[in-house]
């Protein structure tokens, strides 16, 4: 199997990124036989675009020659929505739009309009914070690790991920009393704080329990031969190309490169913390898939830190003063947190109103999908499969 | 050894590989389930669960609060003053649960103490044949607010509902022969410091 | 097995008055098919794919299904319910008759299989014992192939014609190294019938000396029936379901049958060719009596029960889903009982065959709860790079043997054994290292 990826010169001076099979195209014998390219629609009712992706795949027998995302199945104007909502009400529109990680869009949002109107929020709910994100974030991650398994046939992993996640959502929802939209991370500050006694066992009972239970899924994927037949120099993402099409998150870092907005541009808690941005050098779906898989060990070990500052920082206000109204004065400003799928930016306007004047999200699905057809070329329809799920869109936060 | 080696290497990792993920799925086999086997057993549902939301009539101030906060509008509040007063009593409240998203803002908006009168239950089954029938009357909504336990007793809560403040207050207009301006105000008011406590009352 | 009325004398005596008596062989066939499907392979299927769900269930930490009968056993007749009232669906530009007569070539060759093969000791467990019962084999195994690549062509849908192509590839080539490593147990036997292969194996099964057969002829079945590791032909996340997308209702239904019928068939194949058929182990040699086989078959049939019981009490518990938990048990005391008293007449045999098979479909579970699945390339590769060389190789060193004498398959398979023992050392010296999860 040939595992590198062929990158082709054109005379226009654009580079052309994909698999072997393109290389072969021009000269390869097989090829003198003249076929039919085989135009095809993968989804977006399709069982691995992870929702309602549309690809205009053109196929030369198994090849893929030329793969276009086609989206916007799952519009729902959420910017349009947010000039007609006040500033506290429309953070619970962003639930719904990484509905995977929707804690990360509640922190984006909040950071976003903290910035503008200048609220500091209380020191309790920035460690609130951390811990709900860092918790959101391995349940996203199993989501998309377990439904890779899933993309390349493998259903346990899927299943045992899913059951690990259950443990989280069932501490979110004791926390916020939702196990998807949380809407729990406020606009300067947290809903309510953390609860105490039964949660706090369940949740040191989970980072006791939860990294041994990882390793065995990891198992099931990372160490079978299959698995890494299927993934390894598949789909690379040079990191360069990576940096030109802006891509951020488990994306970028598995192209080598260490980006992590809670490093590069620190917000909330994070500075205080000790946690290593996971990079790997090669770029395939197997970096990707490893980065994911290291990051959650990564976020057990903030989890870890942050138990101990529970007993630090004493409870105690958790939403800052002027909070439910805020009225920001006019001007504008762009925050931005790491999402589990990379970053997750918020640009406001505000003209002085309640309401802002206009919304502009920045979401990391979106500008990380834009690098598919890029790199889906030239491989086979199954790659092109495993590409899809190392990239891991929500489309709830493509679409917006 | 060179290629031989790698060979070796090769079969020794997929051989391993393929047998420990058997070994895996094989200790899951043994393991207990985490599975519900839902309607027959129930979940457990954590006390700060946001389910469909219920309203007590009785102690709504309708003061308006929750459908200002509902970020989707779907609280349809009507009341009107009582007579000689300055409470209000509720006449029809609507709650469209079928676009309800149960984000809890009507609650933390609701100013009543000690108990709220909206209040987001446990409930979570929501099928209905008919959509019409997903839009609440306050006959369903208060049938769903006394589903949640209330930690606070019955006779402590609906003490102070506005109906009986009302009438507190026109007996006591009736007993000082109309005070004016200074009575109606101080009278009730001192029972009424959720207003005042409350985030959203101002 | 000399039943005192036969179905031949109750034929001919209906069709006698009717003056038809020239038709009673045909009728017996048809009947006896009839029985085969009705009898044997409807329920082993429906117990099948229940199996199959529970134990996935199990694996995966579910109870699979548990609503319908006591512990979900007629689940499977209720999903057939379903299909049989679901729309039979044509595509508009679909290629109508055959798009219809492609889910029969896929069901009827599974089935078809079961008239060599011998389920018990005796001429009464063989439909019809045929001296060339391996060729037959062969050959109708094949036919499936042509109805899954007509399946996916005439549904007139891209991603089943790709699922068409992928299978056309795959199973012609997978067909090579199957036929190579099925060779070997007639060439020891010395004989292509069925029954007489079983019998060869009194003293030692097959699959000791034909181990690496036995593996050539198991993970190329498995590529052959599409099961997981190799499942592209229906590879439901890269090919939505493959060759059958456009099916709906009972047709597919038989796509869903057969494919269950086919892992229940290569595992009977391979119980009769290399797993000694009927025969116990170690007990194979030693006159037994009757009563004797058919003690230690309830005790292996209590113990395979007894396990899936166990499971499933575990987990489940005494809630008011199992609430029908007493009738397993009583089914389960019933089966023992008809087990026991059809031991002392001599049906225990076919109880051996079906456990052991039984057995070899759970390894199939287990796959299929393992494994992700390969890539077309990846697969042809190791079809033609690996399995057909080791099938020829095994093959010949077989032939030789017969012929000469020289005992060239024993040294072979004596290096396989070998080969597998220092791989196995190598694995626990260097890397079997696995964290204990509780």
């Amino acid at each position: 199997m040939a595992t590198e990826t062929k990158q082709t010169s054109e005379p226009d001076g654009v580079l052309r990124l994909g698999g072997p099979g393109l290389a072969a195209e021009p000269t390869g014998d097989i090829h003198e036989i003249e076929t039919d390219h085989l135009e095809v629609s993968m989804g977006p009712q399709h069982p691995s675009t992870h929702g309602v992706l549309r690809l205009k795949v053109k196929l030369d027998g198994e090849w893929v020659t030329e793969v276009q995302p086609e989206i916007g199945y799952l519009h729902r104007g959420v910017e349009k929505i947010a000039e007609n909502r006040t500033y506290f009400q429309f953070l619970t529109i962003t639930d719904r739009l990484d509905y995977v990680a929707a804690m990360a869009c509640n922190a984006a949002y909040a950071v976003a309009v903290e910035k503008l109107a200048g609220l500091t929020v209380p020191p309790r709910a920035e460690l609130c914070r951390v811990i709900v994100q860092e918790l959101d974030r391995i349940a996203s991650h199993l989501v998309s690790v377990g439904t890779y398994g899933l993309d390349l046939g493998a259903t346990s992993p899927f299943i045992y991920a899913f059951r690990d996640r259950e443990t989280i959502l069932d501490l979110l929802e004791m926390v916020c009393g939702a196990r998807l939209t949380y809407s729990y991370i406020r606009v300067g500050g947290v809903a309510r704080d953390l609860p105490e006694g039964e949660w706090r066992t369940r949740f040191r009972q989970f980072l006791d329990e939860f990294p041994p239970m990882l390793d065995e899924q990891d198992t099931l994927l990372s160490e079978n031969e299959i698995f890494l037949l299927r993934t390894r120099g598949v789909g690379v993402l040079p990191p360069e190309v990576a940096v030109n099409y802006g891509t951020s998150g488990p994306v970028l870092r598995g192209s080598g490169v260490a980006y992590d907005v809670r490093r590069s541009k620190p917000y909330g808690l994070y500075p205080q913390l000790d946690f290593n941005v996971v990079t790997r050098p090669t770029g395939d779906c197997l970096a990707r898939y490893q980065v994911r898989v290291e990051e959650m060990r990564q976020s057990v070990k903030i989890l870890r830190q942050c138990d101990q500052l529970l007993d630090e920082i004493p409870p105690g206000e958790v939403l800052a003063k002027g909070a439910r109204g805020v009225k920001p004065a006019a001007g504008e400003a762009y925050a931005s947190v790491e999402s589990p799928r990379g970053e997750m930016g918020v640009y406001l306007i505000s003209d002085g109103s309640n309401k802002p004047y206009r919304l502009k999200w920045r979401s990391p699905s979106f500008v990380n999908l834009s690098v598919l057809s890029a790199i889906g070329r030239g491989w086979k329809v199954a790659d092109l499969v495993a590409i899809i799920g190392s990239i891991d869109p929500v489309f709830g936060d493509v679409d917006r | 050894m060179g290629l031989f080696g790698r060979l070796v290497d090769d079969l020794v990792n997929t051989f391993v590989s393929i047998l420990k993920g058997h070994q895996v799925t094989w200790r899951n086999l043994w393991r207990e389930r985490v599975t519900l086997q839902y309607p027959n057993e129930r979940p457990k549902l954590p006390e700060r669960y946001r389910g469909l939301p219920g309203l007590h009539p009785e102690l709504c101030i309708v003061c308006g609060a929750c459908a200002k906060a509902c970020p989707v509008q779907v609280i349809n509040i009507q009341g009107r003053k009582i007579a000689g007063t300055r409470h209000r009593e509720l006449v029809r409240y609507q709650l469209e649960a079928g676009r309800c998203m149960f984000c809890g803002l009507c609650e933390e908006a609701c100013p009543t103490k000690p108990v709220k009168a909206i209040r987001l239950s446990n409930t979570f089954e929501l099928a209905v044949a008919d959509k019409s029938a997903l839009v609440l009357e306050i006959p369903q909504l208060l049938e769903i607010w006394k589903s949640k336990p209330v930690e606070v007793p019955e006779e402590q809560y609906l003490a102070a509902t506005p109906k009986k403040l009302a009438a507190q207050e026109l007996a006591k207009q009736a007993e000082g022969e109309k005070p004016k301006a200074e009575g109606a105000e101080a009278a009730p008011r001192p029972k009424r410091v959720a207003a005042e406590g409350g985030p959203a009352g101002g | 097995m000399n039943l005192p009325i036969t179905l031949t004398g109750i034929v001919e005596g209906a069709l006698a008055p009717l003056g038809l008596q020239g038709l009673t062989p045909l009728v017996v066939y048809l009947l006896d098919a009839l029985i085969i499907l009705l009898l044997l392979i409807m329920p082993v299927v429906t117990i099948l794919i229940w199996l199959l769900r529970k134990m996935l269930g199990f694996i995966q930490r579910r109870l699979g299904p548990m609503r319908v009968g006591p512990f979900g056993v007629l689940q499977t007749i209720a999903d057939a319910v379903k299909l049989f009232h679901k729309e039979d669906l044509f595509p508009a530009n679909a290629d109508r008759v055959v798009f219809a007569l492609a889910p029969f070539l896929v069901f009827v060759p599974a089935v078809l299989v079961y008239v060599v093969i011998p389920f018990g000791q005796g001429d009464g467990f063989v439909t019809k014992d045929l001296s060339v019962g391996l060729v037959y084999l062969t050959a109708v195994t094949s036919i499936s192939a042509i109805g899954i690549i007509t399946a996916g062509w005439s549904s007139d849908n891209k991603w089943s014609l790709l699922g068409g192509l992928r299978s056309a590839a795959q199973l012609v080539s997978y067909e090579l190294p199957m036929t190579l490593a099925l060779l070997g147990p007639p060439l020891m036997a010395g004989t292509l019938s069925l029954s007489g292969i079983v019998a060869a194996q009194q003293s030692v099964w097959f699959v000791v000396p034909q181990a690496l057969g036995f593996l050539i002829y198991f993970i190329a079945a498995l590529a052959e029936i599409a099961h997981l590791p190799f499942d592209l032909p229906e590879a439901e996340s890269e090919l939505v379901a493959g060759y059958n997308v456009e099916y709906s209702g009972m047709r597919f239904g038989l796509f869903f049958l057969g494919e269950f019928a086919n892992s229940f068939t290569i595992c009977l194949v391979a119980t009769v060719l290399f797993l000694g058929g009927w025969h116990l182990p170690f007990l194979g040699g030693l006159p037994l009596t009757s009563w004797q086989t058919g003690l230690a078959t309830v005790a292996t049939m209590a113990l395979l029960g007894g396990g899936i019981w166990y499971l499933n009490w575990r987990r489940a518990g005494w809630t008011s889903a199992t609430r029908w938990h007493w009738l397993g048990y009583v089914s389960a005391a019933i089966l023992a009982a008809i087990v026991l008293v059809a031991g002392l007449v001599g049906f225990i045999s076919v109880v051996i065959t079906l456990v052991k098979t039984s057995l070899l479909v759970f390894v199939l579970m287990w796959l299929r709860g393992t494994l992700p699945r390969v890539r077309v390339d990846q697969l042809m590769s190791f079809g033609w790079k690996a399995l057909v060389p080791l099938g020829l190789v095994n093959f010949l060193a077989l032939a030789f043997q017969a012929a000469t004498g020289i005992p060239t398959g024993w040294v072979l398979n004596l290096l396989f054994f070998v080969f597998v023992g220092w791989l196995l050392l190598f694995a626990w010296r260097k890397r079997w290292a696995y964290s204990a999860v509780s």
